[in-house]
């Protein structure tokens, strides 16, 4: 039935289009009428069976496009039925072109329009699904760092309060140290007056001692002058000797009558002789006095040398003392100084501890921040993927 | 009797000419498309290439001045030329077009580098559309042609391909140039990048030939895989992954035009065969 009716007219169709196929079922239409008319007014030029020919070919033509037709519609009904919305691919629809052109361009044309509507949806889609996984990736990455930077600051804090009880140790021991600097400090002090009443000692030792070499300059000179009277009673004592032995002589030759003048001159002799010998005595002992002096005299000179070498060390002393005082002076301001920045340095520690207690806040809240941009990521990829 | 012979063949010989008429004017039609769809592509290539160099303009290349003016040039004589032909003044698309091109090539210079890549896209998918509705207009479909069953492939996957390498020109030579990879221009590459290999994969393959054109045809298509591999590869090295761009533009933007030229090829050889066919 089909191959008999519908084929022949859809070749026709196919060869010179529906509009001519239309326009030829008009004709035959037309033709029909004319010779109805033709029959009624003129039968004897005009064949009885021309009409009925005619009006089997109408009918024929009537039925193939009624079958046409109506498949047609079934397959443009089945077409629109296994429309597949998520491709929606206007290159997939399969009409034939039995159905005017025009329409099918239009409606070609429009499901075109649709179907770049959804392809650039799609498009979009699957880029915004693109960046929520790299956003995914990115906060990921986000939470990780954010994780180390918070590790990292914890050890910091642990650091910087062990640093604090460091700078606490520090400064027990810069009070240690001030405290041993005063007393250095002190000490030098006290050993500078101390040097002082040693210079002042030595200087009396050294004046006393020049005192002692003049004194003993002065006996020198006294010594030498009763060894030089001594002397000169030595002078006195074999002047009257040499009197007494001429008295003998002379006595002597006086006879009886000198005999007592040289008892007398003898015992001159003697007295003499006596006087002589006291006088040598004298001499020795001033001369041992004299050599004594001399050593004592050496002596002191030696004193006085000593504890001019020694009031010199004495300042080299106080000099010594002196620096060691200014040293440790300094050293007890610079300590001072130390003391304070420990103490400033002390505060600032603690309040970088505080702040560094923040930056770990800080840090927690943007790991939370960070998870939740992951899972705000997460939530806009599955929509993506349910809408696409 | 004999009038219904002679009706009969005059029917016949009406239907004769009526059918050779329609085939001649599916065939002016077919002509004319192709024509259109040729000088369409060719103003394609000529706005991805401006967009490419005022990319590069616009992120500090001053040197791209004069080939921009040249390219407008390009542009210019392509758009009289279509204008003449007076068959796209029905489509809405192509007043768009000339409306939108004629406010971008007076501004563009002011603009960012990405506001001008912004513009000169949505100039190019206004394009890419024109194309589309030009082939159905001219039924460059499967349905006229049985022996390219994915000939609908050419005018719209197989471009598509061209303008995603395209922008992945424009992009990576503005990177190139101020050698520096915004995490967006990161995000935009990356996925560019991807969606180069599933053309590579997917598209690439489903593009048909006529059996005497299969050798020239798998070679283009080698030739194009190959290319848009190692593009792909030198997008991932230099300009994604790299913690320091050191390419040059001037040989990034070769780089990328060689892909795109080779996919060109594949489009003209695509055309070739139609205009065998026809």
């Amino acid at each position: 039935m089909y191959q008999l009716f519908s084929l022949p007219i859809q070749k026709i169709i196919h060869f010179v289009g529906f509009k001519a196929m239309l326009s030829f079922y008009l004709c035959v239409l037309l033709t029909i009428i004319a010779t109805q008319m033709m029959i009624v007014n003129f039968p004897e030029k005009i064949s009885t069976h021309a009409l009925s020919i005619e009006l089997a070919i109408l009918l024929y033509l009537s039925v193939a496009l009624v079958m046409i037709i109506n498949t047609e519609l079934q397959s443009f009904k089945q077409i629109l039925c296994s429309l597949n919305a998520d491709t929606f691919d206007y290159r997939e629809l399969k009409i034939s072109n039995l159905l005017p052109a025009s329409l099918l361009e239009q409606l070609t044309s429009s499901y075109r329009e649709l179907g770049r509507v959804n392809d650039k949806n799609k498009d979009k889609l699957s880029e915004v699904s693109y960046s929520a996984i790299q956003v995914i990736n990115t906060a990921h990455s986000v939470t990780e760092n954010v994780q180390k930077q918070s590790d990292a600051t914890n050890a910091t804090a642990a650091a910087i309060t062990e640093m604090s009880v460091s700078l606490n140790e520090v400064n027990t021991r810069i009070s240690g140290v001030h405290s041993s600097s005063e007393n250095a400090f002190n000490t030098a002090e006290q050993g500078r007056l101390s040097i002082a009443e040693l210079q002042a000692s030595l200087e009396k030792v050294a004046f006393e001692a020049g005192t002692t070499a003049n004194d003993i300059e002065l006996l020198m000179t006294l010594a030498n002058t009763v060894a030089e009277i001594s002397e000169s009673i030595q002078g006195i004592a074999d002047q009257t000797n040499l009197l007494a032995l001429n008295a003998s002589i002379e006595a002597a030759r006086a006879g009886e009558f000198g005999r007592g003048f040289a008892v007398v001159a003898d015992e001159v002799r003697a007295l003499s002789h006596r006087s002589y010998t006291a006088a040598d005595s004298i001499v020795k002992n001033v001369r041992s006095v004299i050599n004594q002096g001399n050593k004592i005299s050496l002596s002191m000179s030696n004193v006085v040398e000593q504890s001019t070498q020694c009031k010199q060390g004495a300042d080299v002393v106080d000099q010594s003392l002196q620096q060691i005082e200014e040293a440790t002076f300094d050293v007890r301001e610079k300590i001072k100084t130390v003391a304070y920045n420990v103490e400033q340095q002390t505060l600032a520690t603690n309040e970088i501890a505080e702040h560094v207690e923040l930056v770990v806040q800080g840090a927690r809240a943007n790991a939370e921040v960070a998870k939740q941009a992951e899972t705000v990521a997460t939530h806009l990829k599955s929509l993506t993927q349910i809408a696409g | 009797m004999e009038i219904y012979i002679i009706i009969l063949l005059l029917i016949i010989l009406f239907s004769v000419w009526l059918h050779h008429y329609k085939t001649k004017q599916q065939k002016t039609l077919c002509v004319q498309g192709l024509d259109n769809i040729t000088h369409i592509k060719l103003l394609i290539s000529a706005i991805q290439t401006h967009r490419g160099l005022s990319s590069a303009l616009l992120n500090g290349d001053q040197s791209k001045q004069v080939v921009l003016a040249t390219i407008e040039q390009q542009v210019k004589s392509e758009i009289k030329y279509l204008e003449e032909q007076h068959t796209l003044d029905k489509n809405g698309r192509w007043g768009s077009f000339t409306d939108h091109w004629g406010r971008l090539k007076q501004h563009d210079k002011a603009r960012d580098a990405d506001n001008s890549f912004k513009q000169h896209t949505q100039l190019i998918a206004n394009l890419l559309y024109l194309l589309e509705d030009e082939a159905e207009r001219g039924h460059l479909n499967a349905g006229s042609f049985p022996k390219l069953p994915n000939i609908g492939f050419v005018w719209r996957e197989l471009v598509v391909t061209t303008e995603i390498i395209g922008q992945s020109r424009a992009i990576g030579t503005g990177v190139a140039t101020s050698k520096t990879c915004s995490s967006v221009h990161k995000i935009r590459l990356s996925f560019l990048q991807q969606n180069m290999q599933k053309t590579i994969n997917s598209t690439l393959p489903k593009l048909s030939s006529l059996d005497r054109f299969t050798g020239e045809h798998k070679a283009l298509l080698k030739i194009a895989k190959l290319k848009m591999q190692f593009l792909s590869s030198t997008i991932e090295r230099e300009l994604i992954s790299a913690e320091k761009i050191s390419i040059n533009q001037d040989e990034y933007f070769a780089l990328a035009t060689d892909s795109i030229k080779a996919l060109d090829s594949i489009f003209n050889h695509q055309i070739e065969q139609i205009q065998q066919i026809i």
